[in-house]
């Protein structure tokens, strides 16, 4: 329950871009079949959007497996840090929990247990933000692949997604090392927009994570 | 694309997830991260967060004419909203109200 309660300020935003991406995969022709089977099973935005144009292009298969694969890249990045809280639990557990692991959860979690060591609570406060982001968003991306059609072209939904991680950003600014790391990020992503498969992002994450070791190094 | 090629792009681009979700938990081996790591892993979730919003607030061609545009109007109001309130929700709420209005004022 307490994850639950620490993620839900994130789900309006999570459900607005839940619904851009729902709208934005079926308006870009792909059958409804396939839409609908890869929103439930890929879970993943940003991952499908990518995929999307590359399936419609009939791109070879390890092309669309690869492009997805870079912008997932993130996921790793993640999984390594779970493991320091979760690598006690059977396989199978950790393989059904990494499933929910995303962007939202992550951060709520990491916020809630900074300190990387395994505590009793943590299953079920994962749980709980996992169970309800992963509600929330194939909710929210079946109505938009549903009722996406109604919302007019010029309404900038996604825009309520982007305040969601922003509203995240501002939460986790704890120090000048924080402050350092989300500007410098945005600086790097910033100047390489437009590279292939969301790079830039991976890019700031790297130099982010970079920056950390150094600073936090420096002032033990 | 056949249906049946369709089906499998999509269950193989479920499964690379799936991968990249569990690459460092699927060993049996018990990977410690050394403290280290561990301190810029913690930067890893915010690095992350600015490097996608930032692009979606400051697009690269509002650079060139330094046009201020609705969405970065609507940020800002986000942002103090979030530090007035020191709520998440203020930020969404008021970043998407005063984007709305400054883009309706701005026609």
């Amino acid at each position: 329950m307490e994850g639950v309660k620490a993620y839900s300020p994130l789900a309006l935003g999570i459900a607005a871009w839940g619904v851009v991406t729902g709208a934005a995969m079926l308006r870009s022709g792909l059958p409804l079949h396939l839409v609908v089977l890869m929103s439930l099973t890929v879970f993943a935005g940003a991952a499908q959007l990518i995929a999307v144009p590359l399936i419609l292009a009939e791109a070879p298969l390890w092309l669309i497996w690869l492009a997805a694969f870079c912008v997932n890249l993130r996921f790793m990045i993640y999984s390594l840090h779970w493991a320091s809280y979760f690598s006690r639990l059977p396989r199978s557990r950790r393989v059904l929990l990494s499933y929910f692991s995303g962007d939202s959860v992550y951060v709520v979690f990491m916020r809630r247990y900074p300190e990387a060591v395994p505590k009793a609570g943590q299953v079920p406060f994962y749980l709980g933000a996992a169970l309800s982001n992963w509600t929330v968003w194939q909710l929210s991306a079946l109505c938009g692949i549903f009722l996406g059609h109604l919302i007019p072209g010029d309404w900038n939904v996604g825009f309520a997604g982007t305040m969601a991680l922003l509203g995240i950003a501002c939460a986790l600014l704890k120090n000048r090392i924080s402050w350092l790391v989300a500007i410098v990020g945005a600086l790097v992503s910033f100047s390489l927009q437009g590279v292939p498969l969301n790079l830039n992002v991976l890019l700031s994450i790297v130099v982010g994570v970079a920056l950390g070791v150094v600073l936090s190094r420096r002032s033990v | 694309m056949s249906t049946w090629m369709g089906v499998a792009a999509v269950l193989g681009l479920a499964l690379t997830t799936l991968l990249a979700r569990c690459a460092f938990l699927l060993p049996e081996k018990k990977w410690r991260v050394p403290a280290w790591l561990a301190n810029g892993l913690n930067h890893a979730p915010l690095a992350a967060l600015s490097a996608v919003v930032a692009p979606q607030i400051v697009p690269m061609e509002s650079l060139w004419t330094l046009a201020l545009t609705p969405e970065m109007v609507g940020a800002a109001a986000g942002v103090a909203g979030y530090f007035v309130k020191r709520n998440i929700f203020m930020t969404i709420l008021l970043g998407v109200v005063v984007m709305g209005l400054t883009s309706y004022w701005m026609g």
